[in-house]
């Protein structure tokens, strides 16, 4: 009889550490996707973080009189915005804005909808359905209402729209979390460790959780790439992030008067929403294919 | 169950679902500092008008009164009261716009389908060769481009630097069908692109699976072409899982709508909604967002039916 | 002319662990009118045989080797358009799984008129482009019995013939409807439609009832009768072997071990491996005993030595077993089989003038 082949989470002897390493080691491995994903990604980190030490100029800075709508060039390398800022400072800076709210956001969004998902998971019966039909009534809102709606009760900050984001995406980790307990839920580990006398939440700390963090990892990473969507896609419509602070998304919003004349203040912002999401997209896809097989995980799609 | 049955519980379903939204989107904007009246004057009113006409809409009575009244009307009456500012009927504000936005969503979901569907189907058939990966590709780019660059590209392309499509406006293809898909053309590109990589991701993988079966080795065995063993006997099958999967994404659409109406200026409930929030119409805001909601739980529905329908062993007991 | 002539018929693999040889050499003939057995456990690649045949092995397998002539026809070198004329025209095929293998969004009754349709057998019924391309999926047309009448009826005709009760109605059914047995039935007068001369039959019975089973053997029979129709059948089962075939091919690890009559083998099994396989059965006569397994298990298909494939489990084995891959030997009139014991027939190691009148009598192999 030939040794099953499972995926390597093993709860027993090894320390989850070395586990953690030969997972990553064999993910990136096998997926050339999930590489160029983690690269991509590891760039718009980088940037984020050395924006104040590489951008050439101060990103609020604005020059009307000298610098305005000006081509790219040499001293500006993506040009100047309406009120001569330089677009490319701006884009270096608002790596940084976005990362931060994608972060913060998918961390509201796990704080809350996992132990929602481990609860009804876990107990079912009652507890479940109160739990999921709370869930469904804000999935039957389209997300992006969902977060726009929130932002203009609460009010337009950037904290805000961390909160309205993360509330958003919420049922997301409740539903991947929860499907993730239901199939561990009758292994037989599960009755070993109740008949051993167990209480409840040892149980789901430490026999459910560990099987049902793969999952939630990969969501968690494509929820952040829809994060960062949806953080651009509210500056856009106005709601997001207060000026001056440089979000790409308010930029593409500020471009569309100037789209004939000065496309690049449209371009660049874009491609940089783009080729963010990219990148996070390529990773939780690699991701996916070796965490998750069971693609428990859903498409959180376009905003 | 029999379908007959499954169709009423379903349609059953909705009512506490759209009970639990009327209460949030109620609740939530009780919540909200000052009142509707104080937010549609701003600073300007003073305290006797505000007062006066606070009386006038019954704001100062409980709120579960108001919450009770508010819903019964519209319940019997379909009545959604009116908008503080411009005194105008909310529901006729609301049967404007509403067929706007079907005609967006509609039109989004058709270049889904017919990007997709096709899309997916040669990725499968050729998978793991580079037409495949082509178009898995392109899929991820598709699902990655922001709608609202997309938008603007489009316009910068095809409106700006080639006037061939306008940049914003509606006509109702009712009216006149020639302008109607010009207005509706860029819109629904750009809506329809992120749905048609996930269509096009679900069709292959689907047809993947399909491919495996081994009614497709017994058709084989029978002669059949290759043609017809795809799109007959495979496709087929695949299509009941994908056709399921553009109505879940169903709220993405109808997000991608509520951005494309703004770039595009388009006069759909997604633009009534996203005014009624910047000028603090809550009264609008309560009723679109119901609106919207059961648009929502209605698309689920009809997806649900819908799966049930094309797939025999589901319809026939 | 032979039916069917089968040589050297090779077919392989490839995966990660290796190249699995699933066919490993097998030559098989059948004639008109006649049934030929294959019978081997599972893994033992008799599905992959016939599947080999009609040239329906897909990646990562491929035919390596050997020739298929059907009707002095080469099948290997024919093309794709060729094979498509022979598959379910003149070779008709039915699948293990009758649930799995008929298409759950289509009706029974249009599954079989496809078959008469695809090969042109009425005249203005051929399948047309709308129905073979995407946009068929989305345009409503009228139902299949409107469109193509006499296909049709044909089809009903089929079902009456195989023994489905109530044809009319069953036609516009789908599989998901059909008991079991019906569903076999269907993929029945699926595979006779056009009336082939040969007859494919992987496992046909397998997964139905005792009952069912002794049904639908007979049709077949009747069937075959009725169209002079020569039949490969595939089986694990040894009884549906006695009970319908002329002639039986033991299979084992890819390989042909021994051929003959049915009474050949039967009666005086020739090569270790069969007599096991018919020591194995069950048999009321000998309550109390032990079962007799075969002891070890079935080889690995990847890196097969140069030696005979079962001598690892042959409680007759010895060096000469081990030097090479042992050639089919005669043992009489047809019957041969692959092991070097049949160098010299004078001495076996076991009786050979024991009569049979059930199956499992010859069982007394000296330890």
């Amino acid at each position: 009889m030939t040794e099953p082949q499972t995926d390597t989470t093993d709860e027993s002897s090894p320390p989850p550490g070395a586990a953690l390493l030969s997972t990553g080691r064999r993910i990136f491995a096998e997926s050339r996707l999930a590489l160029l994903g983690l690269a991509i990604t590891l760039g718009v980190v980088v940037t984020a973080i050395l924006a104040p030490v590489v951008a050439p100029y101060d990103p609020t800075a604005q020059n009307i009189a000298e610098a305005q709508l000006l081509a790219p060039s040499l001293t500006h390398p993506m040009g100047t915005d309406q009120l001569g800022r330089d677009v490319f400072s701006r884009v270096l800076y608002g790596a940084q804005l976005s990362l931060q709210v994608g972060l913060i956001a998918v961390g509201v969004a796990i704080a809350a909808g996992v132990p929602l998902g481990l609860i009804a998971g876990f107990y079912g019966g009652y507890i479940d359905e109160t739990v999921m039909r709370s869930m469904d009534v804000l999935f039957s809102f389209p997300a992006i209402l969902l977060a726009i709606a929130m932002v203009a009760i609460l009010g337009q900050s950037t904290l805000n729209v961390m909160l309205a984001i993360g509330i958003t995406y919420t049922p997301i980790f409740a539903r991947v979390t929860r499907s993730g307990v239901l199939s561990v839920r009758e292994e037989t580990f599960v009755d070993a460790a109740r008949a051993i006398g167990d209480t409840n939440r040892s149980i789901i700390a430490r026999d459910i959780l560990p099987n049902v963090v793969a999952p939630i990892i990969v969501q968690a990473t494509v929820s952040l790439a829809f994060a960062i969507l949806a953080e651009s896609a509210l500056s856009f419509l106005g709601l997001g992030t207060p000026p001056p602070d440089p979000s790409w998304g308010r930029m593409l919003s500020n471009s569309r008067n100037f789209l004939q004349t000065a496309p690049w203040t449209a371009v660049f912002p874009g491609l940089a929403i783009m080729i963010t999401i990219l990148g996070f997209n390529f990773l939780g896809d690699g991701l996916r294919d070796t965490l998750d097989p069971q693609n428990e995980t859903e498409e959180g799609g376009s905003i | 169950m029999a379908y007959g049955t499954y169709v009423v519980k379903r349609v059953l379903l909705i009512i506490p679902i759209l009970f639990g939204v009327s209460v949030i989107s109620f609740g939530a904007l009780q919540l909200l500092p000052g009142g509707p009246v104080e937010a549609a004057f701003g600073t300007r009113a003073n305290a006797e008008l505000v007062e006066q006409l606070r009386e006038q809409y019954g704001l100062n009575r409980p709120v579960y009164v108001q919450y009770f009244d508010w819903i019964t009307n519209i319940v019997f009456d379909l009545d959604f009261g009116q908008s503080i500012r411009t005194e105008r009927e909310i529901s006729e504000l609301l049967t404007t716009s509403l067929p706007v936005t079907i005609w967006v969503a509609g039109a989004g979901a058709l270049v889904s389908v017919v990007i997709g569907i096709p899309a997916g189907i040669v990725s499968a058939v050729n998978h793991y060769e580079p037409e495949d990966y082509l178009a898995t590709f392109l899929a991820f780019l598709g699902l990655s481009i922001p709608n609202f660059f997309l938008g603007l590209v489009l316009i910068l392309l095809f409106s700006l630097y080639v006037p061939l499509f306008p940049s914003s406006g509606f006509v109702s293809p009712l009216d006149d069908p020639v302008q109607g898909v010009r207005h509706l053309a860029l819109p629904a590109i750009t809506v329809g692109t992120a749905i048609s990589a996930v269509v096009m991701r679900m069709m292959r993988s689907s047809l993947l699976e399909v491919f495996s079966e081994e009614y497709i080795r017994t058709a084989r065995a029978k002669g059949l072409s290759r043609a017809l063993v795809t799109n007959k006997h495979a496709v087929k099958n695949a299509l009941i899982p994908t056709v399921t999967v553009i109505g879940l994404n169903f709220g993405y659409l109808l997000g991608g709508v509520v951005i494309v109406e703004q770039i595009f200026a388009i006069p759909g409930l997604g633009r009534l909604t996203l005014t009624a929030i910047t000028t603090r119409e809550y009264r609008v805001l309560q009723a679109s967002l119901l609106v919207i909601a059961f648009m929502f739980a209605s698309v689920n529905l009809v997806t649900d039916l819908v799966y049930a329908y094309l797939d025999p062993r589901i319809k026939y007991d | 002319m032979t039916l069917l002539n089968v040589s050297g018929l090779k077919t392989e693999f490839r995966t990660d662990e290796g190249v699995v040889q699933a066919v490993n050499g097998v030559d098989i003939q059948v004639e008109a009118g006649e049934t030929v057995g294959i019978v081997g456990e599972s893994g033992s690649g008799k599905s992959v045989t016939a599947l080999s045949m009609l040239g329906l092995v897909d990646s990562p397998g491929h035919v390596t080797a050997g020739s298929v002539e059907f009707g002095g026809e080469e099948l290997r070198t024919a093309s794709e358009s060729r094979l498509q004329d022979i598959r379910g025209n003149d070779i008709g095929t039915v699948f293990q799984d009758p649930m799995e293998s008929l298409n759950p969004v289509l009706t029974v009754g249009e599954q079989i008129a496809e078959v008469t349709r695809s090969h042109g057998r009425f005249e203005g019924e051929n399948i047309d482009w709308l129905e073979e391309s995407l946009l068929g999926n989305f345009v409503p047309r009228r139902s299949a019995r409107k469109r193509h009448p006499e296909s049709w009826d044909h089809a009903v005709e089929m079902m009456r013939q195989v023994g489905i009760p109530e044809p009319e109605q069953r036609a516009r059914e789908y599989p998901h409807q059909f008991s079991g047995g019906m569903q076999q039935r269907a993929m029945i007068a699926m595979a006779l439609a056009c009336e082939p001369d040969l007859l494919i039959a992987d496992e046909p019975t397998t997964a139905l009832d005792v009952t069912i089973e002794a049904q639908i053997l007979n049709r077949l029979s009747e069937l075959q009768a009725d169209h002079d129709m020569g039949m490969l059948l595939i089986t694990h089962d040894l009884g549906v072997v006695v009970e319908t075939c002329d002639k039986v091919a033991v299979m084992y690890a890819g390989q042909l071990v021994e051929t003959g009559t049915v009474e050949e083998v039967f009666r005086d099994p020739a090569h270790p491996y069969t007599r096991r396989l018919l020591a194995a059965i069950p048999d009321a006569s000998r309550r109390g005993g032990r079962l007799e397994a075969i002891e070890g298990n079935v080889p690995d298909l990847v890196d097969m030595p140069d030696a005979c494939y079962f001598a690892p489990r042959c409680p007759h084995a010895h060096d000469a077993c081990y030097e090479a891959v042992p050639t089919q030997r005669d043992v009489s009139g047809t019957q041969q089989a692959r092991c070097v014991l049949h160098d010299d027939h004078r001495s076996l190691p076991w009786d050979t003038d024991g009569d049979t009148t059930d199956i499992a009598a010859n069982n007394g192999d000296s330890q």
